[in-house]
């Protein structure tokens, strides 16, 4: 992944920087997160062969962030995955699946799910773990609906552990497309969260109970630190005794410092220019990998003419330079997007070979120009494109207030745009306000973020199933854009109802071909899912060569890593 | 002296002599006057087109670029001195609404009291209490076409005149007083004429100290709001490249003279308003004068 | 005593509008905070599950009642100090969540301002009777420059200087996190290096307004009638100064610090913004972005009780200080 190379540069000031920086390297440390530095390689090991602590990033979205261990809570800390397992990780780079706290599971019929739960695994309050725990888990979500912000529990009817080893999940209806959901579920524990008198509040501030490799040492709102937990059924594959997260700037200058200094261990931080800010400070230690994402698309409101004319979406897919967008959005750091909704190359396996370039459409404006006045979209005298009304077209282009990155996309569209005579105003409302307008279909043009995970299912279904939209004015669920076809519906029922992925591929390369033919909406390009890292205390992270898991797999990063012995 | 020879017009003439022997204001005039050729002239002065980003990305300082280059490939000189023309109109035109408005509300409640003074006293004081930089970011996504000028405008003038009102208010009071503000009521001048002509040229010194800063405020406001990233970053302005200089990490990449370009821009710009308002002292008070 | 009634008749009046406008303008732009919450875990680029939506609307206690009812239990909530809980640091309460903040404002914002407003007064009036020279000139052409220097951009030039390249100072923050917050004197010394660049950031610019202010007003008031009557009177210049001079120049002085005083809960945004130092002013600028209504309307209520409350100082500090004033008032 990330082949390309960085778009070259003229970089007269690289040597001069670096000078500074490596200035600035020694004089440092008076700051920051108490003076930690960075050491020299070995430095951290101890006696038993471990690191004694590696400094990760953020870990609350809160500027003063308060203590919050339930997994389930919209405002939990980050670094949970710390304390608690899930049953399966699912890779998020190649899809594959990583038995947790579960050993194995079988769909018995489309709607009931058998798990097999690990033996001699252990609460981190000395409790024996068992399947009833995870069937208390799944109960728990069912019934309280203000717990479930992952969505698990709509259609779920009961979780019952048949045996200390077995729990037997039953659905309403056929779920096999959602049993990454199921799978991905972090497990609490039944005799702490049974006595809880509103599991919606509780914080488990005083003692949060998991099965995790970690458990918590303690919490201020500048510090989380976690300590290994040796208890963990997977103690020996973790080599750190302490993880110390820390609370990352507004502006994010001084984390670009710190980890420009090396403070940090790893961080998933977006950094411009990263290779002289940060590669070139310690080109030896400090590297990254910054894999593909869920695609960033253009939005049309499909109920407004012309984008309700396929011909008129056709000839604008092809007169969007995509490339600059990714210079523009992306620092050059992301890849243009396939037109197929596939994260490839990750996905590449579902990629319907018929389909021309893996589905990455050319930036051709003199076809779009020609497509368009074919299409009965001509240019007036005065060079501008007129509608079917004979109206000149004018839209406008809504992207969330600040998300600068996304402004200067929407802006090279503009030129685009602009390019093919057709008028088009940026505007930047608050992100809640864009929001609202884009589920209730308020809008002419916008960017939405959909597909990217491993369920195709829920890839095509969210942006494209018309049971996920609503008429105009009304909010939709996931399709804003709001498409309703008949052909697409049944692909996707047929999608839904299998669990076998050689039985999916033919019908998800149908439903590319929507996406190729109709052009329902646009993706882009791929969001970048930011991970830095440094080989001086510990090495074996994923990386471009070793894409052993994905950036947001941290249940298995954690546990694959060696110490540098110095 | 008497009320009538306080009247600016009635040395109109006199007034630009007394400014311009004022050296500071003479200085302020003369920046002032720099940056708005600077403005007019910009196309002609920029050695690129700031929209041009053909250059390499973060070159250093040259002859080919004055402050080098931006991390997208702008130059930086340029996007400074097209910046000059945001920062003016956005000052000027949201400085001027600002301060009308805190005339009419100031002065009216001052000058009439009772009731008038109680519900415009009470405005005022409600645009007091909200504070004005969440109202900013509010309103920013609340009025129409967000990001544009005109909203950044908007805003600014919205949030920017109680303060001033009650200060023109608080003045008027300790002038209402005055024997021959008393005396020109008595002899049964209407109330707009005592306001305007009594009343207004012993505050000239305060309605343009006010205006200058409205300006100012205006100037800084806009800036503080492009800083932090409200409105469209896409905007040429003095703000705009402060903010992409941080989000870019200009800092971290020692491209420091876009740090220092467009921040000394908005002071001295601002430095020359201030220095204006030095010789406006002189104007009202001519024991000031500088000989 | 009809005066008083009359005041603080018109301080509940105010009270009301205000926080009527609190309500109002941040649901103008209307929006779900359940959303703004759920992206900003999320990540911009992530893609949010519906599920999840409805799941932390539910959670949040996100009303769905029309907005007229909704304003009732606001009034009624906001007058029994039942603010609710944060949506953004939900489970936790408002007034917790604010509690913290509030003395990390009080200290850098109350500090800098009282400082700020003494030196630059004292400053301002002697420089206002030394009109003239060149301590004038100086004094007032360099504050003049420094003073519009962009607040933001000095706090950047700053961090630059003395925490990057220097690294004699932390960058940001308000303590190292090695210890939890608590009222020690260990904490204070570990919390200290960090109010360092805050509290200088604001202190450079902080008296050139209060400084300009008094010298344009006392220069104004001196050369008004009664000031040199007081001269022809043979007052001595010292005198004249304080006694007439000063007394009249500082009102607009005084007015502003009151009001300045009142706001201190609101902080100053931008710097503890570019510092993330742990006050309310940073506080009000996530709940705004969250829209995060029941933390967001609990600061606002907050700012606006002490502008008011500064308000009505103010207007008694007028009576006190010119008795012109307190005539018309009288009157």
């Amino acid at each position: 992944m990330h082949a390309r190379p960085r778009r070259t540069r003229a970089r007269l000031a690289a040597g001069a920087v670096a000078a500074a920086l490596a200035l600035t390297a020694c004089t440092g440390g008076g700051g920051g997160g108490g003076g930690q530095g960075s050491g020299a390689p070995g430095d951290r090991l101890t006696d038993e062969g471990r690191v004694s602590h590696l400094v990760l990033g953020d870990f609350s979205g809160q500027t003063n962030p308060k203590a919050n261990y339930n997994p389930f809570s919209a405002t939990a800390l980050g670094p949970l995955w710390t304390i608690y397992d899930q049953l399966y990780v699912i890779n998020t780079y190649d899809c594959t699946e990583e038995p947790q706290l579960a050993t194995g599971y079988e769909w018995t019929s489309p709607t009931e799910l058998r798990i097999t739960t690990r033996e001699g695994v252990t609460w981190n309050d000395g409790e024996p773990f068992t399947a009833r725990d995870v069937a208390f888990t799944f109960t728990l979500l069912r019934d309280n609906p203000a717990l479930d912000t992952r969505g698990v529990a709509p259609g779920l009817v009961s979780a019952e552990a048949t045996s200390d080893t077995e729990v037997v999940l039953t659905f309403e209806q056929p779920s096999y497309s959602r049993s990454g959901m199921y799978l991905q579920t972090l497990v609490v524990a039944e005799h702490v969260w049974a006595d809880v008198e509103d599991p919606v509040t509780f914080t488990a501030e005083d003692a949060a109970v998991g099965t995790g490799a970690f458990t918590v040492k303690s919490f201020n709102p500048q510090r989380f630190t976690v300590e290994r937990n040796p208890d963990s059924w997977r103690a020996d594959t973790v080599v750190v005794d302490e993880l110390w997260f820390e609370k990352a700037d507004a502006g994010g200058q001084v984390d670009q410092l710190k980890l420009a200094r090396g403070e940090y261990d790893h961080n998933s931080m977006y950094v411009p220019d990263i290779e002289d800010t940060y590669v070139a400070k310690d080109p030896e230690h400090h590297h990254y990998w910054f894999p593909s994402g869920s695609p960033i698309s253009l939005f049309m409101n499909l109920e407004k003419a012309p984008f309700d004319d396929v011909e008129f979406r056709r000839a604008i897919s092809v007169g969007l330079d995509r490339v600059a967008l990714t210079e523009d959005a992306g620092s050059g750091y992301v890849e243009v997007a396939s037109q197929t909704l596939l994260v490839l190359p990750g996905q590449a396996d579902w990629l319907d070979p018929t389909i021309p370039d893996e589905g990455v459409l050319p930036y051709d404006p003199d076809a779009a120009d020609a497509a368009l006045t074919a299409a009965g979209y001509a240019l007036d005298d005065a060079g501008r494109r007129l509608g079917t009304d004979g109206e000149p077209l004018r839209f406008s282009f809504i992207t969330p207030q600040g998300w600068s990155d996304w402004t200067a996309a929407a802006n090279s569209l503009k030129e685009d745009f602009d390019a093919l005579g057709i008028a088009v105003t940026v505007e930047t409302p608050e992100f809640p306000t864009l929001e609202q307008d884009r589920l209730v279909g308020n809008f002419d043009m916008t960017f939405g973020v959909r597909a990217g995970q491993c369920s195709m299912f829920q890839n095509y279904d969210e942006p494209l199933g018309s049971a996920n939209t609503a008429p105009i004015g009304e909010r939709a669920t996931t399709n804003e854009v709001r498409w309703s076809d008949a052909h697409t519906d049944d692909l996707l029922a047929r999608l839904a109802g299998t669990p076998d992925a050689d039985e999916q591929k033919p019908i998800v390369h149908q439903l590319q071909q929507v996406m190729v033919d109709q052009v329902p909406f646009i993706p882009l390009w791929y969001g970048g899912k930011w991970f830095e890292f440094t080989t001086k205390n510990v090495t074996g992270w994923p990386s471009a060569e070793d894409p052993h898991a994905g950036p947001d797999n941290q249940h298995l990063i954690f546990t694959r890593l060696t110490p540098v012995t110095g | 002296m008497t009320a009538a020879a306080l009247r600016p017009r009635a040395r109109a003439p006199q007034w630009f002599t007394i400014l311009w022997r004022n050296k500071k204001a003479r200085f302020g005039m003369l920046l002032l006057l720099a940056f708005v050729l600077l403005a007019l002239l910009a196309p002609v002065i920029a050695p690129y087109d700031p929209r041009d980003r053909s250059f390499a990305g973060g070159l250093p300082p040259s002859a080919a670029h004055w402050f080098g280059t931006t991390g997208k490939g702008y130059d930086v000189a340029s996007q400074a001195i097209f910046g000059a023309r945001t920062s003016l109109v956005i000052g000027l035109v949201a400085g001027a609404i600002a301060t009308a408005i805190s005339l009419l509300v100031g002065m009216t409640a001052g000058y009439l009291g009772g009731m008038v003074d109680e519900v415009l006293s009470f405005a005022t004081n409600l645009a007091l209490v909200v504070p004005a930089l969440p109202l900013m970011i509010t309103l920013a996504a609340y009025v129409p076409g967000g990001g544009s000028e005109w909203m950044v405008i908007i805003v600014i003038s919205i949030t920017g005149w109680a303060g001033a009102a009650r200060l023109k208010r608080a003045q008027i009071l300790t002038l209402r007083n005055r024997e021959y503000i008393q005396a020109a009521r008595m002899a049964g001048d209407g109330t707009f004429h005592v306001i305007f002509r009594e009343i207004a040229p012993n505050m000239t010194s305060l309605i343009v100290v006010g205006f200058i800063g409205a300006v100012g405020g205006a100037i800084g406001a806009e800036a503080g709001l492009a800083f932090l990233g409200i409105g469209n970053p896409d905007t040429i302005s003095w703000g705009t490249m402060l903010y992409w200089a941080n989000t870019d990490g200009a800092l971290l990449t020692g491209a420091f003279a876009r740090l220092v370009v467009p921040g000394l821009l908005l002071a001295l710009l601002t430095t020359a308003l201030t220095f204006v308002n030095f010789g406006v002292d002189a104007l009202s008070n001519p024991h000031l004068r500088e000989p | 005593m009809a005066y008083f009634a009359r005041r603080i008749g018109f301080f509940l009046l105010t009270l009301w509008g205000a926080v009527t406008l609190n309500f109002l303008i941040p649901r103008l732009s209307g929006g779900d905070p359940a959303q703004a919450i759920l992206q900003r875990i999320a990540g911009k680029e992530a893609r949010v599950d519906p599920a999840q939506l409805a799941a932390v609307r539910a959670m949040l206690g996100v009303p769905d009642e029309p907005l007229w009812r909704q304003y009732l239990d606001y009034l009624g909530n906001m007058a029994t100090g039942n603010f609710g809980v944060s949506y953004t640091y939900f489970p936790y309460s408002v007034s917790e969540v604010i509690g913290e903040a509030v003395p990390w404002t009080i200290v850098l914002v109350g500090v800098t301002l009282v400082l700020s407003f003494v030196i630059g007064t004292l400053l301002g009036t002697w420089v206002a009777w030394r009109r003239g020279t060149t301590f004038d000139s100086v004094l007032t052409v360099t504050s003049a420059f420094v003073g519009t220097l962009p607040f933001f951009w000095i706090a950047l030039v700053l961090i630059y200087v003395f925490a990057i390249t220097l690294g004699w100072l932390p960058p940001s923050g308000g303590y190292s996190g090695l210890m939890e917050p608590a009222p020690t004197a260990a904490f204070v010394a570990d919390a200290w290096p960090y109010f360092i660049l805050p509290a200088a950031a604001i202190m450079i610019t902080g008296p050139i307004g209060w400084l300009l202010g008094m010298r344009n007003n006392m220069v104004q008031s001196l050369g008004e009638d009664f000031a040199r009557f007081g001269r022809a009177k043979g007052l001595s210049n010292r005198r004249l100064a304080i006694a007439y001079g000063a007394r009249v120049a500082i009102l607009p002085n005084v007015t502003g610090f009151a009001l300045a005083l009142g706001g201190l809960i609101g902080g100053t945004v931008l710097v503890e913004q570019t510092f993330n130092y742990p006050g309310t002013g940073r506080l009000l600028l996530e709940a705004v972005s969250n829209k995060d209504y029941p933390l967001m309307q609990t600061i606002f209520l907050f700012i606006a009780v002490g502008v008011l409350v500064a308000n009505l100082v103010a207007d008694v500090l007028y009576g006190v200080l010119d008795p012109r004033a307190r005539r018309k008032e009288a009157a």
